[in-house]
C-alpha cells in the first residue's frame, strides 16, 4: 500500500510542480490522468525515488521512502517516459544489465527470469537483436520486461502507450492487466481511454494539484444526466470556447467543457444541471467528460469534485 | 550553384561556432607568441641566432602548427556531417531535393573554408608579432608578408586539405566522431613512423616536416636566416598528397548516400538482425519458459527473504548490501572493462602506443649504433611511451564510462534500481584502473619478449612489479579519480573532458611559463625524477617519488569522497548544486575519512617541504640563475688580481656512503708563479660544502661569504714571486633527505664518485658557477662571455685549461670508506689498513699530475693484468662483466701502441673504474679512468657493430698522454690537443685491431656529429685549431681531419710529429701546449706541398663537394674492364656562420671500385676490387681506371677523407 501525504515540490525555476498531493493506492491498477505539464512525471519520479520533494511524505508498506529510498528500490519496477536505450546492446544484454543492478546476482535465477519475461512480453524470438532497432511497440514491451525484473511490488508506468498502434496498445494493456493482481501498478497517462479500460481507481491531476480522485465509475456517475452536447458552426466557435461560463435559459450557469468533431461536424459538450437551450441534446457522461471538466481552472464543476483530504468518493 | 549555397551556409554556421572562435584564438596566439616572445621558444626554433622570422623559422614553425592543427580539424570537418544525424535533422534534410554530391561538397567546402580562415590566423599572428613593442629585436629580421603567404598557401593548406579529406572520409563512412579523432592520430602516427626510413619518409609525410628537415639538415646559420626552400624541392610531395586528398574526397562522394547514412547507423543492428535469431520455440517450450519464470521469481523471493531474516536475526547488519552488492560490483567491473576493450578506438590507441613503445625498446642506442643490453631497468624507461595511452583512457574513457547512463535516456531506469551509489562509482573507477593495468601488463610482456629474443634472462620481476605496476601507475590512478570528479561535476561529456584538458594545460603552464617547479605544486604530473642504477641498488632515489605519491593519494582520496557526495542519482541538478554537495559531508564515517586524508596530505606535504626546501634549499631554474648572476657580479671585479697557483695537494678524504656524507681535510701548497707580489688570496669553495676550518699562516681572514662560500685572506707580509704558502682547510658535505629536482648522485651507498670540484676550493672566481648562456646573461644584465681566450693570448698560455688556478701538482691522499668497500683515487696504492670500523687507503702520485682527481668507493670486483710493467686494473660491480674482456683488450692494445707512438706511460697502474649509471660518460683522471655503468658496462656489442667499449677505453687511455702529461693552455684550440689527438690515437688502435672498414663506419658517425653540430652552433663555427669548447668540432671534425692527415703524410710520419710534440710539452707549464705549437711543428716536418693542406685542415673551415656525375664500364679485349668516370670536385671555405666561397680544387683523391655497394653495412675487404689515388686540379675531370674484375660500383673518396655535406652522390652504381 502506497500512502502519499501532503507532497509538495517547487523547482528552482519557480514552477510549482506538486501542490499538496494526497493519495492512497492499494494493489491493482491505479490511473493518474492529466494533461502534459500537469506534474504527473514529477510525481512519478518522486515516487520512483529519483527526486526528493520539498515537503511531504511517501510510505510504502510502512517504509518511509524519502528517507530510505533503497527499501523501495529493491521492490520497484519503473518504466519511464521517453524510455531510451543504449545504442548497442541486445535485449538479452540490457535485461541482464538491469537484472544485476536490481540485485538478481545469481546467474541461473537471472537467466530463467530474463528468458521467462521475454516470453511473457513476446520478445523471445528477438532477444538477440539490438534493442535500439526495435519498433515502438517492441520497445515498450521491453520496457515492461525490465520493469518486471526481480518481482517488483510497485510498478510505475509513465506514458507507456504514446506512439503505439491499436494492436500493440491492446497487447500492452493485457500485459499490464495480468500483472496487476498482487502488485501496485500506477499508470500515468494523458490517454483517457487507457484509464477507462484498465484502472479500478484513478486520480486526475492538473497544474500540480489532484483535482479529482476515485473509481472511474463513481466519477462518471457524478456527471450523469448533466452532460449536454450541441452541434455548432464555425462562427459560433468564439462563443463556445471550453471553459466559458454561459447562462442557462433559466438563469443558472453551465460550462462548456470540450469541443470536438464528430463525423466532421463541430460539437461542444457542456455540464449543466438542466438543459441549457433547445438545441442542446442530452449526452451520456463518460470519463472524458470527467477529465475535461476536471481540468478546467476554477470552474463550478471543479468545485463540486474537489478533493477532500484523503477521502475518496465512496462507491455508489 | 547548390553546392556553393550549402557551402556558404556551412561557412556562416561555422564562423559563429565555439570551435571556430576557440581555434582562431589558439592559432593567432600561438603564431603571435612565436615571434613576439621568440626568446621563449628557441629550443623549438633551433638556437639563438636563427631569426625567429627567417624563412626557415617561419616554415618550420608553421609546419609544426599545422601538425597541432590536426586535432582541431575534426571539430570543423567532422561536425559538418555529424550534426545532421546527431540532431536528427537528417530526415528533414535528406528528403529535400538536394543531391548527395552537392550536399557533401557543400558541407566539406564550407567546413574547410572555415578551417582555412581560422588557420590563416597563425601566420598572421606570426607576422604581427614582429611589431609587438616588447619583442626581442635581436631575434627578428626583416618582415615580409609574402613568405607567410607562400608557406600558408603552398605548404599548410595542402597539408590541412589532406587531413580534412581523410577525416571527412572517416566520418562519412562511420558517422561517428571518434573515428575522426582516430584519423588525426593515424596521420600523425604515419609521420612519426616514417621518420625511421629516410628515403621513403620524404614522401610518406603529409605535413612535409620530414622532407623539410631533410632538405635543411646540414644548413648553417646563414642559410637558416636567408634561404627559402625552393618550391621545386617539395612540389612533388605536395602534388602527391593533394592528389591523395582529392582521391579520398572522391571516395567519400562515392561511398555516401542518404540511405546509407541511416543504414550505417543501424549497420550493426542490421548485421545482427538477420543472423542467429535462433529457431522459433514451440508452444510447449514457451510454456516451459513461463514456468521457469515463476520458479525463478520464487527462488529470488526466497533468497531475498533469507537475507531479510538474517538481518532480523541480527546475523548481518544489512545483508543485502554485502552479499548482493559485492557480486554486483564484480559483474559491473567486468562489464565496463569489456566494453572498453571491445571498443575499436581503444584498440587503435593502445596498439599505437605499444608500437611506439616497441620501437623504443628495440632502439636503446648508447653511442654510434651500439645498443645497451636489454636490462629491465633500461627497458622500464620505454614505458613512458605508454603514457599517451593512459591519458587517452583517462580523458576519453572516463567520460565515456561515467556518462554512459547519465548521457542516455536509460539513466532513470538505472537510478531507480536498488544498486547503491558506491557500486556504480567504484565499479566504474576500478574498471578504468584495471584497463590501465592491462595496458601496462601488455607493455611488460613486450619488454620480456625483447629480453627473451636477445637471449637475456635476468627478468628482475620485482622491478616490473614495483616500478612498472605500482610506482608508475599510481599517478594515473590519481588522475583517473580527478577525471571522474570532473565528469561528475560537469554538465556534459564534452565539458568533463574539457575540464581535464584545462588541468593538463595548467600543469604545463606552471612549469613552462611560471617556472614553479616545486614538487608540492604537482598532482600526478609531472613525473618526479627517480634515476636507477643496478650498481647502487635501484631504489636510493625513490624517496621523493614515494612521498609525492602519498601526497597525491591523499588528495585523490579527498576527490573520491567528493565524487561520492556529488554523485547525481535521479535528479537533474545544476553544476553548482553538485559542487556544493561534493563539499558536504553527512556521515560520521565520511568526516573521519576526510580528516584522515587531510592529515595524510598535510603530513606528506610537510615532510616533502622539509626535505626539499629546508634540508635542500630548493630553487627554481630562474632562482638558480639569479644566484649565479649575483655571484658573478659580486666577485668578477677581483679577477684581475694576481693569485698564487696550487702546486701540491695533500688531502684526507673520509667517505661515509651510508650517511651520504664526506669530510675533507686538506693542505694545499700555494706558489706565486707570477712576477708580482700578492697581497690577498681568494678562495671559492664548493657552495654545498660546510667549511669548518680555513687557515692560512701569516694571513688574516678578511671576509667570509656564508652564502657563496667565498673567503678573502689578506697577507700580513705580501707574497713574493716564487714563494710558497701552505693553506689548510676542512669541510664536510652532506646530502640529506631528498631534493626537489634531479638528485645529486655523487655520494651514494655503493658507487660514490666525487671529484676535485667537490673537495677543493678554487683560487679566485669559480668559473663553473658563471652563467654560460649569453642570452640568459642578458636577462641579468651581464655582458657576453667568451668560451675561451684567444689563441694568441700569451698570458693564458701559462694557465692550464683544466685548472687555471693550478699547475702540475704533487699529490697524495688518504681516503677512508666503510668496511666492505674499496676507496680509489689517483696514484699508487702505498698503504692500506682497517681501523675503528673504517677502511683506509693511502695513494701517492709518483709523477706530477694535473690538479684534477677523483675519489671513488664501492664494493668492487677487481680484474688485474700486468702489461709492459704496468698493472691494468678494472674495478667493476660484480656480474657487470659483460664487456670486461674488451675493455682489458683496449687497455693492453692502447698501452702498446701509444708507448711506441707518442712516449712513455708514466704511472704504475692503468685503472678503469665503474661508477653508477646515473650519468653517462667516461673520464680520464691521471692513471685512473672512470667509466659509467650505463655507458660502457651495459653495452651490447653485436656482430658487425663497432666495439665501442674498446674504442672508448682506447680514447680515455690516449688522454693519459693528451690531457694528463701534455696539458693544453687556457686558450682556444685546447680541445684540438686533448680530444682530437685522443680520437686519432684511438682510431689508430681501432684500425690495427679491426681494419679500415670499421674505421670508415666510425667516421660516418663522426661526420654526422660534425655536420649536425655545426647547424646548431648559434655562436658560429671555429676552425679546428681554434676550437672553443665545441664538441662537434674537437670530437667529430678532429677525428676526420687527423685521420685524413695520416692518410696524406703517412702514419709513421704523423706519429713522429706527435712524439716530438709530446717530448716538447709533456709536464710543461710555462707554457702549456697550444695548437699553434703543434701546427708549427707540423709545418717544419712535412713537405712543402702539404702546407696548403695544413691550412685547409686546421686553420680554415673547409668543405668539399665531390660527385660522380657519370660512369660506364667498357670490356677490353684482354678480358679486363675499363671504367670511365666523370667527376665533379669542388672545395669551399665556410665562414663562422656558414657563408661559403668556392676555392680551386687541387688535391689527391682516392677512388674505389667495388663489387658491392660501399654504403652497405655488410661491406668487407673482399668487396674492394681496386683503390686508386688520383691528383685532380679542376672542377670537372674524367678519369679512366682499368680493373680485372667487373665492378658494380665506383666511388669517390669512399673512406671519408674529405668532409662533405652530401655523400650520396659519391657512389655510382655502374650499369650492367
Amino acid at each position: 500500500m502506497l500512502s502519499i501525504k501532503k507532497l509538495n515540490h517547487t523547482y528552482s525555476n519557480g514552477v510549482n510542480a506538486l501542490q499538496n498531493i494526497n493519495l492512497s493506492i492499494n494493489n491493482g491498477m491505479f490511473g493518474l490522468l492529466g494533461p502534459n505539464g500537469a506534474g504527473k512525471s514529477t510525481l512519478m519520479r518522486t515516487i520512483a525515488t529519483l527526486q526528493s520533494p520539498a515537503s511531504g511524505s511517501i510510505l510504502f508498506d510502512g517504509n518511509n521512502i524519502i528517507q530510505q529510498p533503497e527499501k523501495l528500490r529493491q521492490v520497484l519496477g519503473y518504466l519511464p517516459q521517453d524510455f531510451g536505450v543504449y545504442p548497442r546492446g541486445s535485449a538479452l544484454e540490457l535485461l541482464d544489465h538491469i537484472a544485476v543492478l536490481k540485485g538478481v546476482v545469481e546467474p541461473r535465477i537471472r537467466k530463467k527470469m530474463i528468458e521467462g519475461l521475454l516470453v511473457e512480453t513476446n520478445l523471445y524470438h528477438e532477444r538477440k537483436r539490438n534493442v535500439a532497432s526495435f519498433s515502438g511497440g517492441m520497445r515498450q514491451r521491453f520496457g515492461i520486461a525490465q520493469a518486471l525484473l526481480g518481482q517488483p511490488k510497485l510498478i510505475i508506468v509513465d506514458e507507456p502507450t504514446a506512439g503505439l498502434d491499436p494492436e500493440e496498445r491492446n497487447r500492452f494493456h493485457n500485459l499490464l492487466a495480468e500483472i496487476s493482481q498482487e502488485v501496485v501498478v500506477i499508470l500515468s497517462t494523458h490517454i483517457v481511454e487507457d484509464v477507462a479500460h484498465l484502472c479500478s481507481k484513478m486520480a486526475i491531476m492538473t497544474s500540480g494539484k489532484i483535482v479529482s480522485k476515485g473509481a472511474p465509475g463513481n466519477l462518471i456517475s457524478h456527471f450523469q444526466d448533466r452532460i449536454w452536447k450541441k452541434a455548432i458552426t464555425k462562427s459560433e466557435l468564439n462563443r463556445y470556447q471550453p471553459g466559458n461560463q454561459k447562462q442557462n435559459r433559466n438563469g443558472s450557469q453551465y460550462q462548456v467543457i470540450s469541443e470536438q468533431r464528430i463525423a466532421g461536424q463541430r460539437h461542444i459538450r457542456v455540464v449543466s444541471d438542466s438543459q441549457p437551450a433547445d438545441d442542446f441534446v442530452a449526452a451520456k457522461a463518460n470519463l472524458e467528460d470527467v477529465y475535461f471538466a476536471s481540468i478546467q481552472p476554477e470552474s463550478k464543476t471543479q468545485s463540486e469534485s474537489n478533493t477532500h483530504s484523503g477521502v475518496d468518493h465512496a462507491s455508489a | 550553384m547548390q553546392a556553393l549555397r550549402i557551402a556558404l551556409f556551412e561557412l556562416k554556421y561555422s564562423l559563429s561556432s565555439v570551435q571556430f572562435i576557440g581555434a582562431s584564438l589558439l592559432f593567432f596566439s600561438l603564431g603571435f607568441l612565436l615571434t613576439a616572445n621568440a626568446g621563449e621558444f628557441t629550443s623549438v626554433s633551433n638556437g639563438e641566432v636563427v631569426l625567429a622570422n627567417s624563412p626557415y623559422s617561419i616554415t618550420h614553425l608553421l609546419i609544426r602548427i599545422s601538425m597541432l592543427a590536426t586535432f582541431v580539424v575534426p571539430s570543423f570537418i567532422a561536425n559538418t556531417i555529424i550534426k545532421d544525424t546527431r540532431y536528427k535533422f537528417d530526415s528533414i534534410l535528406f528528403s529535400t531535393p538536394i543531391s548527395e554530391k552537392n550536399y557533401l561538397s557543400g558541407r566539406f567546402l564550407g567546413g574547410f573554408a572555415a578551417l582555412s580562415i581560422s588557420l590563416f590566423l597563425a601566420p598572421l599572428g606570426m607576422y604581427l608579432g614582429v611589431y609587438w613593442p616588447w619583442a626581442e629585436q635581436s631575434l627578428l629580421g626583416p618582415n615580409s608578408l609574402s613568405i607567410y603567404l607562400s608557406v600558408y598557401c603552398y605548404i599548410l593548406l595542402p597539408s590541412i586539405f589532406v587531413v580534412s579529406t581523410f577525416i571527412f572520409l572517416a566520418v562519412v563512412v562511420s558517422q561517428k566522431m571518434i573515428y575522426a579523432y582516430l584519423s588525426s592520430m593515424l596521420l600523425l602516427g604515419l609521420f612519426s613512423l616514417s621518420a625511421f626510413n629516410d628515403s621513403l619518409s620524404a614522401h610518406l609525410d603529409p605535413f612535409m616536416l620530414d622532407l623539410f628537415m631533410q632538405i635543411t639538415e646540414y644548413w648553417t646559420v646563414i642559410e637558416f636566416n636567408k634561404n627559402t626552400v625552393a618550391y621545386s624541392a617539395y612540389a612533388s610531395n605536395r602534388i602527391i598528397w593533394i592528389s591523395i586528398g582529392v582521391f579520398a574526397f572522391a571516395l567519400s562522394l562515392l561511398l555516401f548516400s542518404f540511405d546509407k547514412v541511416k543504414s550505417v547507423l543501424n549497420n550493426e543492428q542490421v548485421k545482427k538482425a538477420e543472423h542467429d535469431l535462433g529457431a522459433r520455440l514451440t508452444a510447449k517450450q514457451l510454456a516451459f519458459k513461463k514456468q521457469q519464470l515463476l520458479l525463478a521469481n520464487e527462488q529470488y523471493s526466497a533468497s531475498v527473504n533469507d537475507i531479510h531474516n538474517a538481518n532480523n536475526n541480527g546475523k548481518e547488519k544489512d545483508g543485502w548490501l554485502s552479499r548482493v552488492t559485492t557480486k554486483q560490483f564484480g559483474l559491473r567491473c567486468r562489464h565496463e572493462m569489456l566494453t572498453v576493450f571491445k571498443s575499436i578506438p581503444f584498440v587503435i590507441l593502445v596498439g599505437f602506443s605499444l608500437l611506439m613503445m616497441w620501437m623504443s625498446l628495440t632502439n636503446r642506442e648508447i653511442v654510434h649504433g651500439v645498443l645497451s643490453l636489454p636490462l629491465t631497468s633500461v627497458l622500464i624507461d620505454s614505458f613512458s611511451y605508454l603514457v599517451p595511452a593512459y591519458l587517452g583512457v583517462i580523458i576519453f574513457y572516463t567520460a565515456e564510462i561515467f556518462w554512459r547512463e547519465r548521457g542516455s535516456d536509460f539513466s532513470a531506469v538505472v537510478d531507480a534500481t536498488p544498486t547503491p551509489n558506491w557500486v556504480f562509482v567504484l565499479s566504474k573507477l576500478v574498471s578504468l584502473l584495471l584497463v590501465i593495468v592491462v595496458i601496462k601488463l601488455i607493455g611488460i610482456l613486450l619488454a620480456i619478449t625483447v629480453q627473451l629474443s636477445s637471449g637475456y634472462y635476468q627478468f628482475e620481476f620485482e622491478l616490473y612489479f614495483f616500478i612498472g605496476l605500482l610506482y608508475d601507475l599510481i599517478p594515473f590512478f590519481c588522475l583517473a579519480i580527478l577525471a571522474s570528479l570532473f565528469n561528475v561535476l560537469a554538465n556534459s561529456r564534452m565539458m568533463g573532458m574539457a575540464f581535464f584538458g584545462l588541468f593538463m594545460l595548467a600543469v604545463m603552464a606552471t612549469r613552462d611559463l611560471f617556472d614553479w617547479d616545486h614538487p608540492l605544486i604537482s598532482f600526478a604530473l609531472p613525473a618526479m625524477p627517480s634515476p636507477m642504477s643496478e650498481m647502487n641498488g635501484y631504489f636510493e632515489f625513490f624517496s621523493l617519488g614515494i612521498w609525492a605519491r602519498i601526497y597525491w593519494i591523499a588528495l585523490a582520496g579527498i576527490f573520491l569522497m567528493m565524487v561520492f557526495s556529488a554523485w547525481p542519482r535521479g535528479q537533474e541538478t545544476s553544476m553548482l548544486t553538485r559542487l556544493k554537495s561534493s563539499l558536504t559531508m553527512n556521515s560520521k564515517e565520511s568526516k573521519l575519512a576526510f580528516s584522515g586524508l587531510l592529515m595524510m596530505f598535510v603530513a606528506a606535504g610537510t615532510y616533502i617541504y622539509y626535505n626539499v626546501s629546508i634540508l635542500n634549499h630548493h630553487m627554481s631554474e630562474s632562482e638558480k640563475e639569479f644566484v649565479q648572476a649575483e655571484y658573478e657580479k659580486k666577485y668578477i671585479g677581483y679577477s684581475h688580481l694576481p693569485m698564487p697557483k696550487i702546486t701540491a695537494v695533500s688531502s684526507r678524504v673520509d667517505l661515509f656512503p651510508s650517511q651520504r656524507k664526506f669530510v675533507v681535510n686538506s693542505e694545499l701548497t700555494l706558489t706565486n708563479q707570477t712576477a708580482q707580489t700578492i697581497n690577498e688570496i681568494h678562495f671559492s669553495f664548493p657552495v654545498e660544502a660546510n667549511i669548518t676550518n680555513a687557515t692560512l699562516p701569516g694571513a688574516k681572514l678578511q671576509s667570509k661569504d656564508p652564502r657563496f662560500k667565498y673567503f678573502i685572506f689578506t697577507l700580513d707580509t705580501p707574497m713574493l714571486p716564487g714563494h710558497s704558502l701552505a693553506f689548510q682547510y676542512s669541510l664536510s658535505t652532506e646530502y640529506p633527505g631528498f631534493s626537489g629536482g634531479s638528485p645529486s648522485t655523487n655520494l651514494v651507498k655503493n658507487g660514490s664518485f666525487i671529484m676535485s670540484t667537490h673537495t677543493d676550493p678554487s683560487i679566485g672566481l669559480q668559473t663553473d658557477y658563471l652563467l654560460k648562456d649569453n642570452r640568459t646573461r642578458k636577462n641579468y644584465r651581464l655582458d657576453d662571455i667568451k668560451r675561451r681566450a684567444r689563441l694568441e693570448d700569451k698570458v693564458e698560455h701559462n694557465n692550464s685549461v683544466i685548472r687555471p688556478d693550478s699547475d702540475f701538482i704533487r699529490f697524495e691522499t688518504l681516503v677512508s670508506t666503510e668496511i666492505g668497500q674499496t676507496a680509489i683515487s689517483v696514484g699508487n696504492l702505498v698503504d692500506e689498513w682497517q681501523e675503528s670500523g673504517r677502511h683506509y687507503f693511502q695513494y701517492q702520485a709518483s709523477v706530477p699530475i694535473t690538479n684534477f682527481v677523483s675519489y671513488l668507493s664501492a664494493n668492487y670486483q677487481i680484474k688485474r693484468k700486468m702489461v709492459m710493467g704496468v698493472e691494468a686494473q678494472i674495478f667493476y660491480h660484480p656480474n657487470h662483466d659483460h664487456n670486461i674482456e674488451r675493455m682489458m683488450a683496449g687497455i693492453v692494445d692502447s698501452l702498446a701502441y701509444y708507448s711506441e707512438a707518442f712516449g712513455g706511460y708514466p704511472y704504475q697502474q692503468a685503472r678503469l673504474v665503474e661508477f653508477p649509471g646515473y650519468q653517462n660518460f667516461a673520464k680520464a683522471f691521471p692513471g685512473t679512468i672512470t667509466f659509467s655503468e650505463s655507458f660502457g658496462f651495459s653495452a651490447d656489442v653485436r656482430a658487425g657493430e663497432l666495439d665501442m667499449p674498446y674504442y672508448i677505453v682506447a680514447h680515455e687511455m690516449a688522454h693519459q698522454w693528451w690531457g694528463n702529461q701534455v696539458i693544453a693552455a687556457n686558450v682556444e684550440g685546447d680541445g684540438f690537443i686533448h680530444e682530437s689527438f685522443s680520437q686519432y690515437a684511438a682510431l689508430m688502435v681501432m684500425e690495427k685491431t679491426f681494419g679500415k672498414i670499421k674505421v670508415k663506419k666510425f667516421l660516418e658517425f663522426e661526420l654526422e656529429r660534425y655536420l649536425t653540430g655545426r647547424a646548431k652552433d648559434h655562436r658560429g663555427e671555429n676552425p679546428l685549431a681554434r676550437v672553443a669548447s665545441q664538441k662537434y668540432i674537437h670530437y667529430g671534425k678532429g677525428a676526420l681531419v687527423l685521420y685524413a692527415l695520416k692518410q696524406k703524410i703517412g702514419e709513421e710520419k704523423l706519429n713522429d710529429i706527435f712524439k716530438q710534440f709530446f717530448q716538447q710539452r709533456a709536464f710543461s707549464s710555462k707554457p702549456y701546449a697550444t695548437s699553434l705549437d703543434f701546427i708549427e711543428l707540423l709545418r717544419n716536418n712535412i713537405e712543402e706541398r702539404f702546407h696548403p693542406l695544413v691550412v685547409d685542415l686546421f686553420e680554415k673551415i673547409t668543405l668539399y663537394d665531390l660527385e660522380i656525375i657519370d660512369a660506364l664500364v667498357t670490356p677490353l679485349k684482354d678480358g679486363r674492364f675499363q671504367v670511365t668516370v666523370d667527376v665533379k670536385t669542388r672545395k669551399l671555405y665556410a665562414d663562422k656562420f656558414g657563408e661559403e666561397t668556392v676555392q680551386p680544387f687541387d688535391d689527391e683523391i682516392e677512388f674505389g671500385l667495388f663489387s658491392a655497394s660501399p654504403s652497405s653495412d655488410n661491406l668487407s675487404e673482399q668487396h674492394i676490387l681496386q683503390m686508386e689515388t688520383v691528383k685532380i686540379s679542376s672542377e670537372k675531370t674524367q678519369l679512366i681506371m682499368i680493373v680485372t674484375e667487373r665492378p658494380k660500383f665506383v666511388a669517390i673518396d669512399p673512406f671519408f677523407h674529405f668532409i662533405e655535406r652530401e655523400r650520396e652522390n659519391n657512389v655510382f652504381s655502374l650499369p650492367e
